[in-house]
Formats: C-alpha cells, sequence, structure tokens
C-alpha cells in the first residue's frame, strides 16, 4: 500500500496502462505539456511523447467522436474533457455514436474508449464549470458510468476502464483530487459495476458516489450521534449499477437515501429511487429519501452555491425524516 | 496522365456502379410497392463519386460515409447480397437487420461505416486516422461527406485536428448541391466549399463528380500524399442529386432543366463511352447483363430471408447482474 | 390474574407451519392438573397430545377444534386462580383480537385507522402484518399521516408475546438429547456428539439425527448458554470446551465422534485438544476457528432478533436457498429464542466470543494435530463464514464443499450430512 493523491492515483494508472499496452494514448486539452489542469497527466508526455499523450484544440465534439472511431479500429483512448460540463459538447458522439454500434453492428466492433472528466460543485467555479451530469450521462445504454471516491478505487477502477472493452465515462470530482487515501502497489484493478459498503450500518441505507460518499461518511457520523446506524454504500458505479448491494442493504435496513450531486427532476436519485422499489418494495419502511441539487442553475458566490449543494446536514436530516 | 486506372480497375468501377444503379432503381420500385420500411436515400447519378473514391482504397483502408452511401458500401467491396437484406431488415443483412439502409458496417471490408447524423463521418474518419497514424499502420482512412455536411461545427474542429497532426486521412467532398431541400447557395457563401482546405492547410482539388476516372485520379492522389504521410487532402466532387432527398421527399424543389441537364451527364453513361473503345459493346454488354443478374438474385434471396428475432442486448444492462 | 401459555413448539420433531386443533379436553373454566391431557392436535405425522404443565384452571382458548394454529402460537392459556365464570370464551384467531386493543407506541404520533378508511402502512409493514396475520386496520401507525411501519407491526407482536409470555420448565431433567436412551456403562461404541452453533440449539441436529445408521448413537448437547443451557453462559471457546466435557463426563462418555457446526465446530476442536476426552473422528460443518473473518451482522442480528421476519432475514443469509428452509422454522426458532429468554446473555456471549466483529479464537493448530480422521464440511455460499477457510485445513483433512448451499448443512442437504458424517464414523473402525 502507498498513500496517494486521488489525482496521483490516477496518474499511476494511465501510466501503468501506457505501459502495458501500447495501443493506449491520452488526448485532451492542457494535458500535455501543462500536465493537465488538475495535474492527473503529469509527466505522461515527458515518458510517453507527443504522438501518445497529445494537447489538443479547443473541439470537444470531433475529440469524442475521434475517441469513438479510434476506439473501433484498434487503439484505446483515453480521452480528458477538462470539466463536466463540456461534456454536451460530446453528447452526439457518446449518444448518437459510441452508444449503438456495438450492438447496430451486430458485435462487429469493439469500443474501448474512457472519456475522463470531472465534476461537481464547490469550488466557485460559477454555472458552466460545476456541475455533475452523471444522470444525464448514466441514462445513455452501452455506455458505462463510473464514479469512484477514493484513490484506490480511482487507481483501479481508471485500470479496468481502459481495459474494458466498452466505452466507459469516468467522472472524477475537482474536489477529490486532492484527498488522499491507501493505494495498492501494482496492477490491481477493481472492476466496474460492483458497489462497496464503506460503512455498515443497520438503520438506514445511504447510497452515492464520488464526492458525495464524502459526505454520506460524515452524515453517517452525525447520525450516530443522534442514535441511527447509517449504512453507507459507495455505488462506484452508475451503470451499470450494482442492484444487488442494494438490494441487500434495503433488506437490512427497510430505510433509503438517494445521494446525487445532479438535478433532482429525472436525476441519478431517482432513478435509484425506482430500482428500489422495481427490486425491494416490499422491503421499504418508508418512502426513499434523494438529497440533490435543486433544478436550478449553480451560482457562484459561496454562500449561494454552499447552499445548493448536498452535504452531509442535508443527508442526516435527509435520513431523520426518513426515519420518523 | 498521372494516377489513371486501368481499363480493368475502371470496368470494375463501371461493373460497381451498375450495382448500384440496379439497387437504387430495385429499391424506388420495391418503395413503390410499400416493401420497403422508413426512408431511404438513393444516389442515382452519384454512383460515380463513392465508387472511384473508394476504389483507390486497399483492403486494410477504412472509409466512413453518409446517410447515402449505397456506392460506398458496393465501392469499398461489400457483397450486394448482405446490403440488400440488411436494407430489408432481415437476418441476413450485414448487421442482422438492426442498422439500416443508412448505418451499415462491414468492419472486415473496411466500411466503418454508414452514418446518418451529418458531419459525424468527418470525426469518424479522422479519428480512424488518428487510430492508424498512433499504430503507424500505413493505413489511411477516408471520409465521403457532402455539401451539407461541410457546414456543420464538427466539420471544423475535425479537419483542423487533421491538418494539424497531418493524419492520413482523405476527405470527399460529394457536392450533389442540396442538403435536404435547401440548395447549397442558400447555405454556404461560397460555391467552391473546397477552398476552406487551405485554411486547414489541406490541398484540394475540384472534379467533375460523375466522371468516375477524374474522382479517381484525384483521390489517388490524396490517397498516395497520406499515406506517405504528409498529411490529409480534400477532393470536391461535383454532382447532382436526381432522386430526390428521399423516399419520403415530395420533390418540387428542383429545377426541371437542372435535373434534365444533369442526366444527361449520367455517370454511368460517361464510364460507358470512355470504355466502349477500349473493349467493345459485347463485353460492355455482358458486364451489364451480370450486374442486373446480381442485383436480382440478391433481392430475390434478400426477399425471402428469415427476418431477425429480438433479444435484449446485455451488453447495455444497466445493471451489473441479470436483473 | 396470572396465566400461562398453553403451546406447541415445533411440534414434536416436525418443522411445520401449522397444527389442527381436533379436540380440548377440557372445558374452559375447568381446573387441570399439571400432567393432565389439556388439548390433542394433528401434526404432520400424528396426533400429539399437549398435557397441562402446572396445576391451574383453563382459562382462555385461543384456537377452537377444527382450527389451525401456527406453529408456536399459543392455544389457551391456564390460570393460576379460578377464572370469573363468563370471562373466558372461546375466540377466533389469536392475533387479531388481541391486537385490536393494543395501544400504538406512547411517545410517537398515532392514529388508530377508522374501519372502512384506507390503511397507510409502509410495504414492508404490509408484507410483516400478512406473514403474521396481522390485521393492519386494527394497528396504530406511528409514522408520517400515521404510516404503519416495521416499529408498530414489531410492537404489536411483542405486546401478543408479552400478553402470554411463556414459562416453561425444561423437560425431565436431560442434560442432553440421547437416542436411543442408553445407560452410560452400558455402551458399547462411542457415541456421536453433535454441537451446534450460535444462536442455535441442538435440535438443529433434528433432520440429520434419523438420517444417520441405525448403529450410531448420537449425543446432542446445547451449547453454554444456549437451549437447556440458557442460564450458563461461557465466555471463551475454553470455557465451552471445559462445560462441554464436564458434562460428557458426567454422563459416562469417556470417547466419542465429534460433530460441530459453527460455533460448536470451533468447540470441537477445543474439546479435542483439551485432552480429557478419546476423540475418535471429527466432522466439521463450515466451523469457526480457522480464520478471523466472520459475518459480524448476522451473530449480532441473531443474538438481538425479536420477530419472526427479523429472523426469516438472518436465516436467509445463514443458508444458500432459503426456499430450503422448512416452512414456520423462523416461527418455530422464534419461540424458541423467546422460550430461553437470555437474549442479552447471547449478546454478551457473542461479544466476548467475537470481540470486533472478529472470531476470538484461532484452533487451525488444534486441527492440524488431530491424529483421527477429520472431515470438514462446507457450504460454498455460506455467508456467514467465509468457505475460503476451508483452504487452511491440513493435508489429511477431508473437504467437502457443497454446491448451492450455505451456512448450515445440516439443515440444508441433511442426507449428504448425515451421509459424511457416518463415513466419518465408519472411517475411525
Amino acid at each position: 500500500m502507498a498513500m496517494m493523491r486521488y489525482a496521483e492515483a490516477l496518474n499511476a494508472a494511465l501510466r501503468e496502462e501506457m505501459q502495458a499496452d501500447p495501443s493506449v494514448f491520452l488526448f485532451g486539452e492542457d494535458i500535455g505539456r501543462y500536465g493537465g489542469v488538475f495535474k492527473v497527466t503529469k509527466g505522461l508526455m515527458e515518458e510517453f511523447g507527443q504522438t501518445r499523450v497529445r494537447d489538443t484544440p479547443i473541439s470537444e465534439q470531433a475529440l469524442a467522436a475521434m475517441a469513438v472511431t479510434a476506439a473501433m479500429t484498434g487503439t484505446r483512448p483515453v480521452l480528458e474533457i477538462m470539466y463536466a460540463d463540456f461534456v454536451p459538447l460530446t453528447l452526439d458522439a457518446l449518444v448518437n455514436q459510441a452508444s449503438i454500434y456495438n450492438y447496430i453492428w451486430n458485435g462487429q466492433v469493439k469500443m474501448p474508449f474512457v472519456l475522463r472528466t470531472q465534476g461537481g460543485g464547490g469550488a466557485g467555479a460559477g454555472a458552466q464549470h460545476s456541475k455533475a451530469l452523471d444522470s444525464m450521462l448514466a441514462h445513455i445504454p452501452g455506455i458505462k458510468v463510473v464514479a469512484p471516491s477514493t484513490p484506490a478505487d480511482a487507481k483501479g477502477m481508471l485500470k479496468a476502464a481502459i481495459r474494458d472493452d466498452q466505452p466507459v465515462v469516468f467522472l472524477e470530482h475537482k474536489l477529490l483530487y486532492n484527498t488522499r487515501g491507501e493505494v495498492p502497489e501494482g496492477d490491481v484493478t477493481v472492476p466496474l459495476g460492483k458497489a462497496a459498503t464503506v460503512r455498515a450500518g443497520s438503520d438506514i441505507s445511504v447510497f452515492a458516489t464520488s464526492k458525495m460518499v464524502i459526505e454520506a461518511l460524515k452524515a453517517a457520523d452525525l447520525l450516530a450521534a443522534d442514535g441511527v446506524s447509517a449504512e453507507i454504500i459507495d455505488l462506484r458505479s452508475l451503470r451499470p449499477l450494482d442492484v444487488s448491494a442494494i438490494i441487500a442493504s434495503i433488506s437490512k435496513t427497510h430505510h433509503a437515501v438517494a445521494v446525487n450531486e445532479g438535478w433532482r427532476f429525472c436525476g441519478y436519485a431517482a432513478e435509484l429511487s425506482a430500482t428500489i422499489m422495481d427490486h425491494a418494495f416490499d422491503e421499504l419502511d418508508a418512502p426513499v429519501a434523494r438529497v440533490t441539487l435543486p433544478d436550478m442553475p449553480i451560482p457562484y458566490s459561496e454562500p449561494l452555491e454552499t447552499a445548493m449543494l448536498p452535504s452531509a446536514e442535508k443527508i442526516r436530516a435527509a435520513a431523520l425524516k426518513t426515519l420518523k | 496522365m498521372k494516377n489513371t486506372p486501368s481499363v480493368e480497375q475502371q470496368l470494375e468501377i463501371y461493373h460497381r456502379m451498375l450495382l448500384v444503379r440496379h439497387l437504387e432503381e430495385s429499391l424506388g420500385a420495391l418503395h413503390k410497392e410499400g416493401r420497403t420500411r422508413g426512408p431511404i436515400h438513393r444516389c442515382d447519378g452519384q454512383e460515380a463519386v463513392g465508387v472511384a473514391a473508394t476504389a483507390v482504397l486497399e483492403a486494410g483502408d477504412k472509409v466512413a460515409t453518409t446517410h447515402r452511401g449505397h456506392a460506398v458500401y458496393i465501392g469499398k467491396g461489400m457483397a450486394m447480397r448482405p446490403v440488400v437484406a440488411e436494407i430489408l431488415g432481415r437476418a441476413t443483412g450485414a448487421c442482422g437487420g438492426r442498422a439500416g439502409h443508412m448505418l451499415i458496417a462491414d468492419a472486415e471490408k473496411g466500411v466503418i461505416g454508414g452514418n446518418a447524423i451529418v458531419g459525424a463521418g468527418i470525426p469518424a474518419a479522422a479519428g480512424m486516422a488518428l487510430s492508424m497514424q498512433i499504430l503507424g499502420t500505413g493505413n489511411v482512412a477516408m471520409c465521403v461527406f457532402g455539401d451539407g455536411a461541410a457546414q456543420t461545427g464538427i466539420c471544423h474542429e475535425a479537419m483542423n485536428m487533421a491538418g494539424l497532426w497531418k493524419l492520413p486521412v482523405v476527405f470527399v467532398l460529394e457536392h450533389n448541391q442540396f442538403g435536404l431541400t435547401v440548395p447549397s447557395d442558400v447555405q454556404s457563401p461560397v460555391e467552391n466549399l473546397s477552398i476552406r482546405a487551405a485554411g486547414y492547410a489541406m490541398p484540394a482539388e475540384i472534379v467533375d463528380g460523375n466522371d468516375a476516372v477524374a474522382v479517381y485520379r484525384a483521390v489517388s492522389a490524396m490517397v498516395e500524399r497520406a499515406r506517405r504521410g504528409e498529411g490529409p487532402g480534400m477532393v470536391e466532387c461535383k454532382t447532382y442529386r436526381i432522386e430526390g432527398f428521399s423516399t419520403s421527399d415530395m420533390g418540387g424543389y428542383q429545377k426541371p432543366e437542372d435535373i434534365a441537364n444533369w442526366k444527361a451527364r449520367d455517370p454511368l453513361q460517361i464510364s460507358r463511352t470512355a470504355l466502349l473503345g477500349e473493349v467493345g459493346e459485347a463485353q460492355l454488354a455482358r458486364i451489364e447483363a451480370a450486374a442486373k443478374a446480381e442485383v436480382a438474385e440478391a433481392f430475390d434471396t434478400a426477399l425471402s430471408d428469415p427476418m431477425p428475432e429480438f433479444s435484449i442486448d446485455e451488453a447495455c444492462n444497466p445493471y451489473s447482474e441479470a436483473h | 390474574m396470572a396465566t400461562h401459555p398453553i403451546s406447541i413448539d415445533s411440534a414434536g420433531g416436525e418443522y411445520m407451519e401449522a397444527v389442527l386443533v381436533l379436540a380440548w379436553a377440557v372445558n374452559s373454566g375447568d381446573p387441570v392438573k399439571a400432567g393432565d391431557l389439556v388439548v390433542t392436535v394433528e401434526t404432520a405425522k400424528a396426533a400429539t397430545e399437549i398435557e397441562a404443565d402446572r396445576d391451574g384452571w383453563l382459562a382462555e382458548i385461543f384456537f377452537a377444534e377444527g382450527q389451525e394454529a401456527p406453529v408456536g402460537a399459543v392455544l389457551g392459556t391456564i390460570a393460576d386462580e379460578k377464572p370469573v365464570s363468563g370471562q373466558a370464551t372461546p375466540v377466533a384467531p389469536a392475533a387479531t383480537p388481541a391486537a385490536s386493543h393494543l395501544p400504538g407506541p406512547a411517545d410517537a404520533p398515532s392514529r388508530t385507522n377508522q374501519p372502512g378508511s384506507r390503511v397507510i402502512a409502509s410495504p414492508l409493514a404490509r408484507r410483516l402484518a400478512a406473514t403474521a396475520g396481522l390485521d393492519l386496520s386494527a394497528i396504530s401507525g406511528s409514522g408520517p399521516k400515521g404510516r404503519i411501519k416495521k416499529r408498530d407491526i414489531d410492537a404489536t407482536l411483542a405486546a401478543l408475546e408479552d400478553g402470554h409470555r411463556i414459562a416453561v420448565r425444561p423437560g425431565p431433567a436431560s442434560d442432553g438429547l440421547r437416542a436411543p436412551a442408553v445407560s452410560a456403562p452400558a455402551r458399547q461404541a462411542a457415541p456421536v456428539v453433535l454441537i451446534h452453533g450460535f444462536g442455535a440449539d441442538r435440535s438443529v441436529w433434528r433432520q440429520v439425527v434419523p438420517l444417520l445408521e441405525p448403529g450410531i448413537e448420537t449425543i446432542s448437547l446445547d451449547l453454554p448458554g444456549h437451549g437447556t443451557e440458557a442460564a450458563r453462559p461461557a465466555a471463551s471457546i475454553e470455557e465451552i470446551a471445559f462445560n462441554l466435557s464436564d458434562r460428557l463426563e458426567d454422563m459416562g462418555v469417556e470417547d466419542a465422534h465429534l460433530v460441530g457446526h459453527s460455533v460448536g465446530g470451533a468447540a470441537a476442536l477445543a474439546l479435542a485438544r483439551l485432552g480429557r476426552l478419546a476423540v475418535r473422528s471429527v466432522t466439521l460443518l463450515a466451523p469457526g476457528g480457522l480464520g478471523p473473518e466472520i459475518n459480524a451482522g448476522f451473530i449480532a442480528g441473531l443474538a438481538r432478533v425479536t420477530t419472526v421476519r427479523a429472523l426469516e432475514q438472518w436465516l436467509t443469509v445463514m443458508v444458500g436457498d432459503p426456499s430450503a428452509l422448512p416452512d414456520g422454522y423462523a416461527q418455530a426458532a422464534l419461540r424458541q429464542i423467546e422460550k430461553t429468554g437470555n437474549r442479552s446473555a447471547l449478546a454478551a456471549m457473542a461479544e466476548s466470543l467475537f470481540p470486533d466483529g472478529t472470531q476470538g479464537f484461532d484452533l487451525v493448530g488444534a486441527l492440524a494435530e488431530l491424529a483421527v480422521p477429520a472431515r470438514l464440511v462446507w457450504g460454498r455460499l455460506d455467508r456467514v463464514i467465509p468457505v475460503a477457510h476451508a483452504a487452511r485445513a491440513p493435508g489429511f483433512v477431508a473437504v467437502h464443499l457443497l454446491d448451492g448451499i450455505g451456512h448450515v448443512p445440516q439443515m440444508e442437504a441433511p442426507a449428504l450430512t448425515a451421509r459424511l458424517i457416518a463415513e466419518t464414523v465408519r472411517s475411525a473402525g
């Protein structure tokens, strides 16, 4: 085990996969000489050269579309889209291209590309640089969407994503890059589609991904002081979703809070709620609570933004209300 | 003249153009009988572009095309029967009936593939070229795209990167004068769209898109450059869309005299005339009869082929286990 | 007026969902003497006569003749004093009338549903009520807008239980179930001593014992803190071993084949290591002691379980295929736990045996020291103790990994378990 920052863990994953497989290449804005706006690709251009680590023009739409066909023709591209807020520029590549070909072309092609991006608020980046948008991405069939919360998972899941023959959207969070954690040394992958119980509890299940897991863990401490034993499930993967883990937890606690940093309406928390009803309705002792962003743009000023974002305190309040 | 196709190559191009023409006409007839499904985008009169441009390519080269891609499918070497069966939605189709006529692909033949999002083929070909460059395969990617696609934003992004990184890609602009019903001069301030290539440091050439030999020569030069690592090039092929946007097109916006003029310059006729002096009437007649028979047989077989059966695609399962 | 319940549990060794009340031998209000026949019920196999366990008066009859009663249900009560005339009348199914006059939890906003109005209840509460045969319209909901939640069902069931608290004396002063009953000195072959796991009791062997060959004599022991030994918990595996050893010695057992399940497996190894008993063979079913991991949630849950539904859920964790459990098993098992009535002692025992959710004992060495035939049987779907622990068995131990089986092979695959026990015994010569 080594103590690493989340960004360093990602960097290690990229380096190891590039060393192991010459068909892996990286491209994106500012990722080469500068090493990435969040320093995830630091040092990689020096190590692997400008052919395999490319600074690109600001052309998200074409970059994503090129990743799709590059992946279909023998390489394993890893595209960095600097902010999740820019992912809508790539949506044709995801919705109309990447998501369809495995099926429409009857299995003739594989599409092993990873679109790395980071989303989420709390950094004062304003309405166009703070969104999560994971719900929108998880809506698309044929594309995996994962959002690890720890450095160990960040590394293990990025390695797994690069080796996956399906497109994977890999969601990072700007406020997680500097978090530290133990990361297993060497070639350790973490499977996509497996949730982790990061804190066991018996009274209520809290489901979250990415930075919301950190908030949920804080909420569990608050709830413990309230006499409530909260179980925190880090879903890690939004799609495919580990529904067995959800059912198992609900069957124990009978109460659930679905946490998502995206918008509420048609959002991932709503999907979790519906999934729980689909598969474990008779285990529910109360309606599933949602803790999400309100359905409005994210403002800039600190008190305004803070008031918007899902937090440990909001998760606690939702849990207590659910347990009434 | 440099890069002129051999007589044998010209005969094969002529043969494939004939196949495509029979395909389009047969589909038109079936559509009138109500036996086709969904819109069909015919390329009658434009066969020389898709067939002659792809005739330049090698087996390992790859091509992306449009929703009007029949000439490219056949030109790049796909057999007639799986194409027809796919268009008719059969289990024996090139994609098992999942793709339909706009999205046909045959990865082994390098057809990757039809694309019905106008403009999307341009970065698709650039992405394939990027892959080829990184892997050092020595292959070339081609995009056959229309004057409508030339107006998209993604066209600019993709061509800029292709020029910037000297990607081995050739952009074949099939300028058929219309984006759906809107004529090109209502969509662009310039008549010759390939003048934009200069902005991407790409060479460009304008040719008669109904002259298969002219298309072949120009594309050949660009493919050779690209294969040498000298970067992308563009060929603007001037042609005309005879049969409307699709089978759902009500018509009425194309000038009858334009249609008549372009029909008089039918690419099949231009090729036939050029070949007549070389090989004689008898051989051409043989090729023509063979092409007609091949298409007829493909339709006969495909029409009696089984329809596909639906099943859920597990690769799309939103859950990590079957639920 | 103190009353005492008349009940039937486990229906004579058969796990059944319900029994049929055939005949009451006494009318309500009539006096009974301990040992008198009170009521005859039909079980799966035969008519079973239930005798009064005390002197008194038959006070209430909850299940009339011809009615089905769930296993474990209170059929009626015996009062210490003569009931006031007319007070006791036969009533229809036990649960509903009892539930109808239960108050809701005092500290919660509650609303009793009016007859005819729509009952608001959580999906879970509906399911639990249906399982327990409770009428939701008679229950007050403590949730928002009077919603009935699981806790309301639990409270209702608990109140029902309290109303009929059972004080059943242990049967004839026996220390273990012994079949056939043979006096110690006359025994020829070494008996098979069966040791159950945490939270269970010796009845867990009921399916396996009849399947063993007739020549095999068995002794099923209750662990300290469990079953008939409820009053004497133990804090460590060594203490358990001493306790079992003492009791076997008292019974005149000097040599034995040991069969242990889960913690009972660990106890068997500890007993062997103790050396006071000549161990002839050892058969271990998903034993403890071969690794640190154990499903702490399961142990804790089992120790504090108070409702049939909750127990059912833990039992689901216990087995590979929940449908393999006999119908009504959870109810019977809970009844057993209720009778034992030492939940806090059990919880304390769990805490000392499994500190911090870890197996607090290591018996890999004890297993390695065995010089007799040893067999390890483990379900591949075990969710209580990882089947991976089987890999720690030394080479001389026969290891059987069972597909589709969870933590309790003796219940999930009794025939196979019986066969493997018999083969171990035979292999000892």
